[in-house]
């Protein structure tokens, strides 16, 4: 298909470049698309499974059994205005939900849905994640302090400090995803885990997932780490002065977030796209051992219905205790579960670190 | 563990006592929780002044619903009282009816019959276990758990379908008339409240399970909120939160009044006096409660007068004196003090909530050296309801 | 490895990162796209009680751009030694097979030093949250 409109902007007598760009493009749209429904439509099972886990029904009005309340709720936020308080640094207040929502969608660059299916097959991949994730603090700070409103300058503040402590413990987390791998490069972390269920990373690296995890429902600010919207103390955090599209730009973004949190995990420690059936008799031949992206859209929904369920039954941490548990519980631990995955490499312990596994 | 801050930064105090806050110095910062606030129990306020993370002095403002119920009172007949004293604590109306309808009985001389005092019990019996349900869903949502408040209201619901059986209301029920009560009970009642009571009972299994149990939750209560034993008469402190602080105190074992001598029943104590245990003597109050009805339902005479004869309510002039009815109610000790001149109309009418004594002195002792974090939590322990508060 | 090749392969590489660049142009521009959107399609009637900011009913005490605490800094600064530490570690990770002992050796020693560091910190109570 690239090809055919390859040969077409050819026929119409584009420039080489130019060409490049409009594929990449193309690509861009093809996966912003999908990500973007995911999104919208990630809010409206937020609210469906809340609602039947409070024995509830939730929203049925729009639409057949409530599909079309997404639209209607962009519709509607789309026509809300948008108010800019007093003494509220307009540009920045602007600016920052933008900021929150340009790392959030820029990530899904590098991520593959399927070998060689990946945007942009960078070798620093996991790197480029990290350091994108990092960038959403700077739309947190600056809407906090932009909004000129002390619930959310604290809001902000919190979010922050909570947002780089637990993103410490998610890179010693990820550094013993490399060392298992051999790879900063996502399709090869996964193409690592070859060999059936029991070969994925969950299994050795199990604390460090489960760290990466909690880690990353900390790094998006959802409950029960939701301490930086926690309405009944700090009403609604950074955001409180935000409506309208505002608003649901930041909203968008942590979604993203959140699909990308989900996604990371269910790459790095459940397989990506390999199947769980791989490597038993009885499904060999059939579709359901070989890989494919439904694998990965299947493990990566799995991460997001336990957001939600994190959501409906967990109480709000408070903001020390998130602190400590950062601090003086994950780093510790990832620290010594690296020591441990260092001496199993070494030591070559099958199946997951056996010599002949090795990449990079 | 036990919340151990450090004070290092802590305001002095000045020779008269009050505390050295220097807002310019920007250690302190003032945030106002409440009115418009969600974490906070209803119409009232909370000024706080913080340092860090760190409550240092908290002033409570009321005055958002007053309505002057007592001065109304003053200006209105007997029986036209009577329809509006449940306004005066809209999740638990049942009391307001019963004191007054006691008072005014004590004064005028009417005794009501026996089986009203048993239908009287079960309305307030029932009234408890709708206002621990609401106190319930709200003191996790207090710490955002929003799944309790959920399934509590469903079995508020449910309750309240009863009541509405019961009296053809199911907020404000006006069942408790001086004299006794307006009805008996319905054709296949009690087997109707025997399958509400199991369904509560399961209900709160889960709340047990999903709230009481979890870690998160017991981290945010446990230690948090403690009262000392020692505060109870100073600050007046009744009910479930002075019975959390191990002191049996429970007005229907102290001074029983309509039936409760004839219940068998103990009061529920807890020692930590913190928010959990205050949590937990509620949930176990609640369970006693429905033991409670099961007892009164059981015992209880299916026939018998409902009403005493009663004056032309219209001309109704009571002698003069005085009397003060109280009783427990879900949050405490509640009173009616009740004075009457021989004319037609009531001289004075007070009203003794618990709700009063708890959020405002109480609060106000209680914030200091809290977790911004954790003050809609301990509003909520103290289980209040703001039109209770200013009447 | 001929000159002429090395190159190519540099190219390559920046050719990689050209679908990068381009999508976090893509994303900057559709979250300015939607703010816009939103100024353009949405009602614009200002009022003076609109605009004041969220202060629960009440006029504001103070600006909210007050001194806050020292901490935040604190864990600001400790973010950044340990995120420059898992910087270190990650080419490390990637070729651990290829070092062997020596380089789990060199590299247990490396952490013992931030473990240290790390004792030291929470020792002194710079992890203590009130």
């Amino acid at each position: 298909m690239v090809e055919s409109i390859l040969s077409l902007l050819t026929l119409l007598g584009f420039p080489d470049w130019l060409q490049s760009v409009i594929i990449i493009m193309l690509k861009i749209v093809v996966i912003l698309i999908p990500l973007l429904t995911a999104v919208a439509y990630f809010t409206l099972a937020e609210r469906k499974v809340i609602a039947y886990m409070h024995v509830r029904i939730g929203p049925n009005r729009v639409g057949p059994r409530g599909l079309l309340q997404p639209i209607a709720d962009a519709v509607k936020l789309m026509f809300k205005e948008i108010i800019i308080p007093h003494g509220a640094d307009k540009a920045l207040f602007l600016f920052a939900p933008v900021l929150s929502m340009a790392p959030a969608l820029a990530a899904w660059a590098v991520i593959p849905f399927e070998a060689e299916m990946v945007l942009a097959q960078v070798d620093a991949s996991l790197l480029y994640i990290l350091a994108l994730t990092s960038m959403g603090v700077y739309g947190v700070i600056i809407a906090g302090w932009a909004s000129n409103s002390k619930y959310a300058l604290l809001g902000a503040m919190r979010s922050a400090a909570q947002i780089v402590s637990y993103e410490i413990a998610m890179g010693f987390a990820l550094v013993g995803v490399l060392m298992a791998a051999g790879s900063i490069n996502l399709g090869e972390i996964v193409m690592g885990q070859q060999g059936g269920f029991w070969h994925w990373y969950w299994l050795p690296l199990f604390p460090l997932f489960v760290i990466y995890f909690i880690s990353g429902v900390a790094e998006t600010n959802r409950a029960p780490f939701d301490v930086a919207e926690g309405e009944s103390e700090i009403v609604a955090g950074f955001h409180v002065d935000y409506s309208g599209m505002a608003f649901a730009v930041f909203f968008l973004a942590e979604y993203a977030n959140m699909i990308l949190v989900a996604m990371l995990a269910a790459l790095m420690f459940l397989g990506g796209w390999l199947s769980p059936f791989e490597g038993i008799g009885i499904f060999a031949d059939s579709w359901l051992a070989a890989p494919s992206i439904l694998w990965l859209l299947v493990k990566t929904s799995l991460f997001m219905f336990l957001y939600l369920w994190f959501r409906a039954t967990f109480p709000r941490y408070r903001y020390d205790q998130i602190m400590r548990l950062g601090w003086k519980v994950f780093i510790p631990i990832t620290i010594v579960w690296i020591l441990v995955i260092g001496v199993a490499i070494v030591a070559e312990v099958g199946p997951w670190f056996a010599a002949g596994v090795a990449h990079g | 563990m036990a919340y151990q801050p450090d004070r290092s930064q802590y305001p002095q105090r000045r020779p008269d006592g009050t505390l050295d806050i220097d807002l310019t110095s920007g250690k302190y910062l003032k945030l106002w929780q409440g009115p418009q606030h969600p974490g906070i129990t209803g119409n009232m306020s909370v000024e706080l002044t913080v340092c860090g993370d760190e409550v240092v002095a908290g002033k409570t403002h009321v005055g958002y619903l007053h309505r002057g119920f007592e001065k109304l009172m003053e200006r209105r007949t007997f029986i036209q009282c009577f329809p509006i004293v449940c306004r005066i604590c809209v999740p638990e109306p049942d009391f307001n009816e019963y004191c007054y309808a006691a008072a005014v009985e004590e004064l005028a001389g009417i005794t009501s019959p026996e089986r009203a005092n048993w239908i009287r019990t079960l309305i307030l019996e029932m009234g408890r276990i709708n206002s621990y349900m609401m106190y319930l869903g709200g003191q996790a949502g207090s710490l955002g758990q929003g799944v309790i408040g959920q399934w509590t209201t469903y079995a508020r619901d449910l309750m309240l379908d009863r009541f509405e059986e019961l009296t053809g209301a199911r907020i404000y029920h006006m069942f408790i008339l001086p004299g006794g009560v307006r009805d008996g009970l319905p054709e296949g009642f009690k087997q109707r409240m025997e399958e509400t009571l199991k369904e509560i009972e399961s209900i709160l299994k889960d709340v047990y399970n999903v709230m009481y149990c979890n870690a998160v939750f017991k981290k945010r209560t446990v230690g948090i909120g403690y009262i000392d034993p020692q505060l109870l008469d100073s600050y007046g402190i009744t009910g479930p939160t002075a019975r959390a602080a191990g002191v049996a105190k429970d007005v229907r074992r102290d001074q029983p009044y309509l039936v409760y001598d004839q219940l068998d029943f103990e009061p529920i104590t807890g020692k930590d006096s913190d928010i959990y245990t205050r949590a937990d003597v509620r949930r176990r109050d609640l369970l006693m409660s429905v033991d409670l009805i099961r007892q009164i339902l059981a015992k209880m005479p299916d026939s018998g007068e409902l009403m005493a004869k009663l004056p032309n309510v219209l001309h109704w002039q009571i002698p003069r004196g005085e009397t003060y009815i109280r009783g427990e109610c879900s949050r405490g000790e509640y009173g009616y003090y009740l004075v009457t001149d021989g004319s037609g109309y009531p001289r004075r009418v007070n009203v003794r909530g618990p709700s009063y004594t708890h959020a405002v002195a109480l609060l106000e002792r209680l914030i200091v050296n809290i977790n911004i974090a954790d003050v809609a939590a301990l509003m909520v322990s103290l289980h209040t309801y703001p039109p209770e508060i200013e009447r | 490895m001929p000159q002429y090749r090395r190159a190519d392969r540099i190219h390559q590489m920046l050719e990689n990162y050209l679908p990068v660049l381009i999508f976090i142009a893509v994303g900057l521009v559709f979250g300015a796209f939607m703010v816009v959107l939103g100024m353009i399609l949405s009602p614009s009637r200002p009022d003076d009680e609109k605009l004041s900011r969220y202060e629960c009913g009440f006029e504001a005490f103070a600006g909210a751009r007050s001194e806050f605490d020292v901490r935040f800094y604190l864990v600001a600064i400790l973010f950044i030694i340990f995120d420059l530490e898992i910087a270190f570690l990650f080419p490390w990770a990637t070729v651990l097979r290829e070092l062997g002992l020596f380089g789990l050796l060199s590299m247990t020693l490396f952490l013992a030093i931030l473990v240290v560091g790390f004792i030291y910190e929470w020792k002194k109570g710079a992890l203590q949250w009130e």
